[in-house]
């Protein structure tokens, strides 16, 4: 199979005839980038797979209004992005909690109980202390860390300064490494 | 089985069930002809109230219309013509016309029953059982 480029993609979208096709190419495309973008959210698989499927559905309605402001792939980013924090929130307000730290706490239990965590001792701590980040900090810090994507790529789909994502990814940085040498301790 | 992800570029502790990716696709276009089946489904079966809802508002601006227009006619027009499209005038002329006009009356009574005497119209005053004085002091 070829691989189509975005433009030819949303060429074939705009026309009935080859629309679901077009949206096969692309969900074969984009569906792995998206799925880890929002499993480093909301850590567990089949959380996972509920907000990608939303996420998907998103698209499908959207992606005829889509128009190249900006690329492609940052506005599926942003769409999975804001999907995932929006599962945050609702399951932050269904479970009564006032502040960040129960929801980080039920992360943590996806975390240890997750039954598609394959890492070794070292990578769960990493893991660990991932999720305790502030949620801006800790969307910086995967973007960067594990997907290494630019800070002007990062920009487009947070809609953040460059500056400020700096910040967050330093201060990401510093408290990993805390709670890691407090781990060790 | 499982796999790993290849879009992680560090190593990546996480992993997804066998052949997740290679399902997905079926599972997104099947929700999707769902959700667009919900939506044709929504439109279909709105309430009565939502299908009048143009028609209501149709009804509503008529009435406004038709009120403000009565509102703002009647400022302008004559309040003396106003009283007299109510008839107050013509019950006053009426009025005076029954006061005044007993004489003429009379003058085309006699002209149309010159047979009929005084005597006449009291003796059927007086079967007719009304007031003879009365009708006597009126005379």
């Amino acid at each position: 199979m070829t691989n189509k480029s975005d433009d030819d993609i949303l060429e074939m979208f705009r026309e009935e005839s080859t629309k679901e096709e077009a949206f096969g190419l692309l969900l074969k495309k984009y569906q792995e980038r998206l799925y880890w973008q929002i499993r480093k959210i909301v850590i567990s698989h089949d959380d996972t797979d509920d907000v990608l499927q939303n996420t998907c559905v998103k698209i499908w309605k959207g992606l005829g209004n889509f128009h190249s402001k900006s690329q492609l792939f940052t506005w599926l980013y942003r769409i999975a992005t804001n999907e995932a924090l929006s599962f945050l929130k609702d399951r932050r307000r269904k479970s009564f909690g006032s502040g960040n730290g129960e929801v980080e706490e039920l992360l943590l239990a996806s975390l240890e109980s997750d039954p598609y965590f394959d890492g070794d001792q070292a990578q769960l701590e990493l893991q660990k202390a991932i999720v305790q980040l502030p949620e801006k900090q800790r969307l910086v810090f995967n973007m960067k860390y594990f997907d290494e994507m630019k800070y002007d790529e990062i920009s487009g789909i947070l809609q953040t300064s460059v500056g400020a994502l700096k910040a967050s990814y330093h201060h990401a940085v510093k408290k990993i490494e805390s709670f890691l040498i407090s781990k060790e301790v | 089985m499982t796999r790993k992800s290849n879009h992680m570029k560090k190593d990546n502790p996480y992993k997804v069930p066998e052949n997740y990716f290679e399902n997905l696709g079926a599972q997104v276009k099947e929700k999707i002809k769902v959700e667009e089946l919900k939506l044709n489904e929504a439109e279909e079966k709105q309430p009565l109230i939502v299908q009048l809802r143009p028609y209501m508002w149709m009804a509503a601006s008529v009435f406004v219309l038709v009120f403000a227009a009565r509102l703002i006619l009647s400022n302008f027009i004559d309040p003396e013509f106003k009283i007299a499209s109510f008839g107050s005038d013509e019950v006053q002329v009426n009025t005076v016309e029954i006061e005044t006009s007993t004489d003429e009356e009379d003058a085309l009574f006699i002209e149309e029953f010159p047979d009929v005497t005084d005597e006449d119209i009291i003796e059927y005053l007086s079967d007719s059982d009304i007031d003879t004085d009365i009708l006597l002091a009126n005379l």
